[in-house]
C-alpha cells in the first residue's frame, strides 16, 4: 500500500480514497495497519498546517475529524493491541451551560489522530464531574472547550473545584474555543490556552511528555 | 415640482423633471426589479400608483403620488394576498385604529392599520435603540442580565411608543384610540419589551417563558389611558420567536396542502417547513454577514451598496443603490459575488480564493472595484452561514421524512430575501440547488403576521394551536448536524 498516497487522500479530504485504503487494510487481515494509522495522523497535521495558513477553515477541520473517526472505526479491530495511543489519556469536554460540540469534536479527532487516549465527557459537563473523573481515572492532562462567553465563568470554575478538591497541582489545564483570550485564561487560571487545534495538540503533547505520560 | 411616497417604506422623493415611476424609484434607492430594463417587456415593475396597478418603467410621475412598491413587499404572490385580499377585522380591542409591531434586533417596524378595514396607512421604523449593548441578541441577553434589564426595556418601549405617536400624529388619531396593539419578535427582544428577564435564554435548554398567546392592558406598557390592548403572541422555542410565528400566519403555509420552506434570514436564520398537517422549525446561528454585516466591505442595503454582480462576457459587472459609487456591499451583492466568484473559478471547492487575488494568507481578497473587496475571511463567514441554513434544510425535510424535491415553493422573508437573487442563493449552495425554480420573496412577513394577530383575535390564538403542530428541532442535538453542515459550507465546482 501506499501510505505517501493515503497521507495525501487524508490531508486533501479524499473521503473516498481514505476509506477505501483502510478498507483494504482490512482486506489484507490488517497488515500494516500502524502505518496506515501513521499516513492518517500525518494527514491530519497537514490539515492543521494548512488551517493555521489559512488554507483551509473551520469546515475543512470538520470534516477531516469525520473522515478520521470513519477512518479508525474501520480498521479499530486490526488496531487494538498495536499501542498506537503513545502519548497517554486526556479529558476533554465542553463546559457547563454550553452545549456547543463542534469545536470540541475537531479538537478530539486532532488529540486522537495526534496519539493521545481522549476521554471525551461530552458537552454541558458540570466541574464536579469532570474533578471525579481527572481523580478516579487518574488522567493529569484536561481541556476545556466553550462557545459562549458564559463558558469563561464554567471554566473559571471548573479551575476552583480542582483547587477545592485538593488538585489542582496535579492537573495541566488548557481552555480553548471561541471567547478564550490570554487575559481570559489568566482570569480563569488555565495553564494554556489555545486559538487552534493545532496548538491544542502541541501544548498537550508537551504536557504529555512534562508528565512522563508519554511512550 | 412632485412629490412621490414610496409604501411600504416610507421614502420620499421630490423630482422636477418629468421621469417614469421606475426611475423616480431607481432614485430613491428603491431596488425594483426590471430584468428587461424598463421597455415595458416583462412586466416585473408592476406597482400600484395611486392605488391603480401599472408598469413603473411605462408610467410617468405628473403629480404627487403614492406608489406601492410590490417588489419590495411582494415578488411573491402570497404576500400580497395578506396583504390586499379581505381581512376581517375583529380585534381583541376595537378601535378606531391598530398598530402591529415587529421587534427586531437591528430594525423596529410599526404599522398603523385602519380601524375598519385593516388596510395599513402608513409605516414607520426606526434602528432599536438598544443597538450600543451589542449588535446581537446575545449581547443584548448578556447586558439584561448584568442588570441592564430595566435601561434596555425603558429604550425599547420608548422607540415604539415613538413611532406609534408619529403615526397617529401622521394620521391624525389620538393614541387613545387605538384598539389593539399586536407585538411580534424574538424572545429575547420580546421579553425585554415586556421586562422579563432573559435569563431562560442564557443557559439550557433555552426554554420560552410565553407559550401562549396573552392580551394585555396597553396602559401597562406605554403612557395612555385608554381600554387599549396589547396582543402578546407565544414562541415557538428559546431562539424561534413570535416573528416565526407571525411569518408563518401571513404565509398561510398553515393552511396548505402543499409543503412550504419558509426561511426568515437576519441574523439568526428561523426556519420553518410543512403544510396544513404538520410543520418543524429550526433556528441557525447564520451570523450576520448574509446582512454585509462583519464583513471588510460589507454594509447595509441602503445608497451606496452594491446590491446585484453578475457576469458580462466573462467579466464582473455590478449595480449601486442609488447610481452612485460604490461604498460597500450588501446582502444580495455579496451572495452574488460569492456566485460570480465561483463561476470565474476564483473560489475552489473548499470556498479559498485561489486567483486572481492580492494579499496572502487569511488576507487575500478580491477586488470588485477600487474600493469594494471581498476577503478569505468574508468568504469564511458566508460559508459558515450559508452551510448552517442549508444543513438546517437538510435536517428539517429528514425530520418531515421528505425529499428536498417535494418542498413545493419556498419563501424567504425578510428584506435579503427580497432582494436577493434566487439563482445566486442556489448557486453558492445557501438554498439546496433542488429548490431553485421554487423561490419567492415573502417580504417582512413578520410584520404582516403581526397586522393579523392586531386586527384578528381568532388570528392571535391561532397561534396557541400552531404551537402545537409545530414540532421545534434542536438542531446541534442531531448527530449528523455536525456533518451535513461541514459538507455544506463547501461549494461545488463548475
Amino acid at each position: 500500500m501506499d501510505y505517501k498516497e493515503l497521507e495525501k487522500a487524508m490531508a486533501d479530504l479524499d473521503e473516498d480514497t481514505v476509506l477505501d485504503m483502510m478498507k483494504e487494510v482490512m482486506n489484507n487481515g490488517g497488515e500494516g495497519v500502524q502505518e496506515a494509522m501513521d499516513a492518517c495522523q500525518k494527514g491530519m497535521s497537514e490539515v492543521g498546517d494548512l488551517f493555521e495558513k489559512g488554507e483551509y477553515f473551520v469546515g475543512d477541520l470538520i470534516f477531516a475529524g469525520e473522515i478520521m473517526v470513519e477512518a479508525m472505526d474501520i480498521i479499530k479491530p486490526a488496531l487494538a493491541g498495536t499501542g498506537s495511543k503513545k502519548l497517554g489519556r486526556i479529558i476533554l469536554c465542553t463546559v457547563k451551560d454550553d452545549l456547543h460540540d463542534i469545536g470540541k469534536n475537531i479538537v478530539k479527532a486532532m488529540l486522537e489522530a495526534g496519539g493521545f487516549e481522549v476521554l471525551d465527557l461530552g458537552i454541558d459537563v458540570p466541574a464536579e464531574k469532570i474533578v471525579e473523573t481527572a481523580k478516579n481515572e487518574n488522567i493529569k492532562i484536561i481541556a476545556l472547550s466553550g462557545v459562549l462567553t458564559l463558558a469563561l465563568d464554567s471554566m473559571k470554575n471548573t479551575v476552583q473545584a480542582f483547587k477545592d478538591a485538593g488538585m489542582r497541582d496535579q492537573v495541566k489545564i488548557i481552555v480553548g474555543g471561541n471567547p478564550v483570550s490570554e487575559d481570559a485564561c489568566k482570569a480563569i487560571g488555565a495553564d494554556e490556552w489555545a486559538y487552534s487545534p493545532q496548538k491544542t495538540v502541541k501544548v498537550c503533547t508537551e504536557w504529555a511528555k512534562e508528565l512522563g505520560q508519554a511512550q | 415640482m412632485a412629490v412621490v411616497t414610496f409604501l411600504p417604506s416610507g421614502k420620499k422623493l421630490e423630482t422636477e423633471q418629468e421621469i417614469t415611476v421606475l426611475q423616480a424609484e431607481q432614485l430613491a434607492g428603491i431596488p425594483q426589479d426590471a430584468p428587461c430594463g424598463g421597455n415595458g417587456k416583462c412586466g416585473k415593475c408592476r406597482v400600484l400608483a395611486d392605488g391603480r396597478e401599472c408598469l413603473a418603467c411605462r408610467t410617468k410621475v405628473r403629480k404627487d403620488m403614492t406608489v406601492t412598491v410590490l417588489s419590495e413587499i411582494s415578488r411573491a404572490s402570497i404576500l400580497a394576498e395578506g396583504m390586499h385580499t379581505g381581512v376581517t377585522v375583529r380585534p381583541i380591542q376595537e378601535g378606531a385604529c391598530h398598530i402591529a409591531v415587529d421587534i427586531g434586533t437591528t430594525t423596529v417596524v410599526a404599522y398603523f392599520l385602519d380601524g375598519k378595514t385593516g388596510e395599513i396607512l402608513e409605516t414607520q421604523s426606526t434602528l432599536n435603540p438598544q443597538f450600543p449593548y451589542g449588535a446581537d441578541v446575545i449581547s443584548r441577553i448578556q447586558a439584561a442580565l448584568s442588570g441592564k434589564l430595566e435601561e434596555l426595556t425603558g429604550l425599547i418601549r420608548e422607540s415604539v411608543w415613538n413611532l406609534i405617536r408619529k403615526l397617529c400624529e401622521d394620521q391624525q388619531k389620538s393614541v387613545s384610540s387605538i384598539g389593539t396593539v399586536a407585538i411580534v419578535g424574538n424572545p429575547a427582544m420580546q421579553q425585554i419589551f415586556l421586562g422579563v428577564s432573559p435569563k431562560n435564554l442564557a443557559a439550557p435548554p433555552f426554554a420560552p417563558v410565553f407559550t401562549e398567546a396573552q392580551e394585555r392592558p396597553l396602559s401597562e406598557y406605554f403612557p395612555v389611558k385608554s381600554p387599549g390592548k396589547l396582543a402578546v403572541p407565544p414562541n415557538i422555542a428559546g431562539y424561534v420567536g413570535s416573528d416565526t410565528l407571525g411569518c408563518v400566519l401571513a404565509t398561510g403555509m398553515y393552511r396548505e396542502e402543499k409543503m412550504t420552506l419558509m426561511i426568515d434570514i437576519g441574523t439568526n436564520g428561523e426556519m420553518v417547513l410543512g403544510n396544513s398537517e404538520r410543520m418543524t422549525a429550526c433556528s441557525t446561528a447564520a451570523g450576520p454577514a448574509l446582512e454585509g454585516g462583519r464583513l471588510s466591505c460589507g454594509m447595509r442595503g441602503s445608497e451606496g451598496a452594491i446590491d446585484h454582480v453578475w457576469l458580462e462576457n466573462g467579466h464582473p459587472s455590478y449595480s449601486v443603490i442609488g447610481n452612485t459609487e460604490a461604498q460597500g456591499i450588501c446582502g444580495s451583492g455579496i451572495i452574488d459575488a460569492a456566485a460570480v466568484m465561483l463561476d470565474l473559478g476564483i473560489l475552489n471547492r473548499r470556498g479559498r480564493i485561489q486567483k486572481d487575488y492580492s494579499g496572502e494568507g487569511k488576507d487575500r481578497r478580491y477586488s470588485l472595484t477600487d474600493r469594494v473587496f471581498l476577503t478569505q475571511e468574508d468568504i469564511r463567514e458566508i460559508q459558515m452561514a450559508k452551510g448552517a441554513i442549508a444543513a438546517g434544510v437538510v435536517l428539517m425535510a429528514k425530520q418531515l421524512g421528505i425529499t428536498l424535491e417535494e418542498i413545493d415553493q419556498v419563501i424567504l422573508c425578510g428584506a435579503f430575501g427580497s432582494y436577493m437573487k434566487p439563482e445566486s442563493a442556489c448557486r453558492i449552495g445557501l438554498i439546496p440547488p433542488e429548490l431553485q425554480g421554487k423561490i419567492k420573496a415573502g417580504g417582512n412577513a413578520a410584520g404582516m403576521g403581526s397586522r393579523e394577530m392586531a386586527l384578528d383575535s381568532e388570528k392571535l390564538y391561532l397561534t396557541d394551536r400552531l404551537l402545537k403542530k409545530i414540532q421545534f428541532i434542536e438542531l446541534a442535538s442531531i448527530p449528523e448536524f455536525q456533518r451535513v453542515y461541514a459538507l455544506h459550507m463547501m461549494f461545488t465546482e463548475e
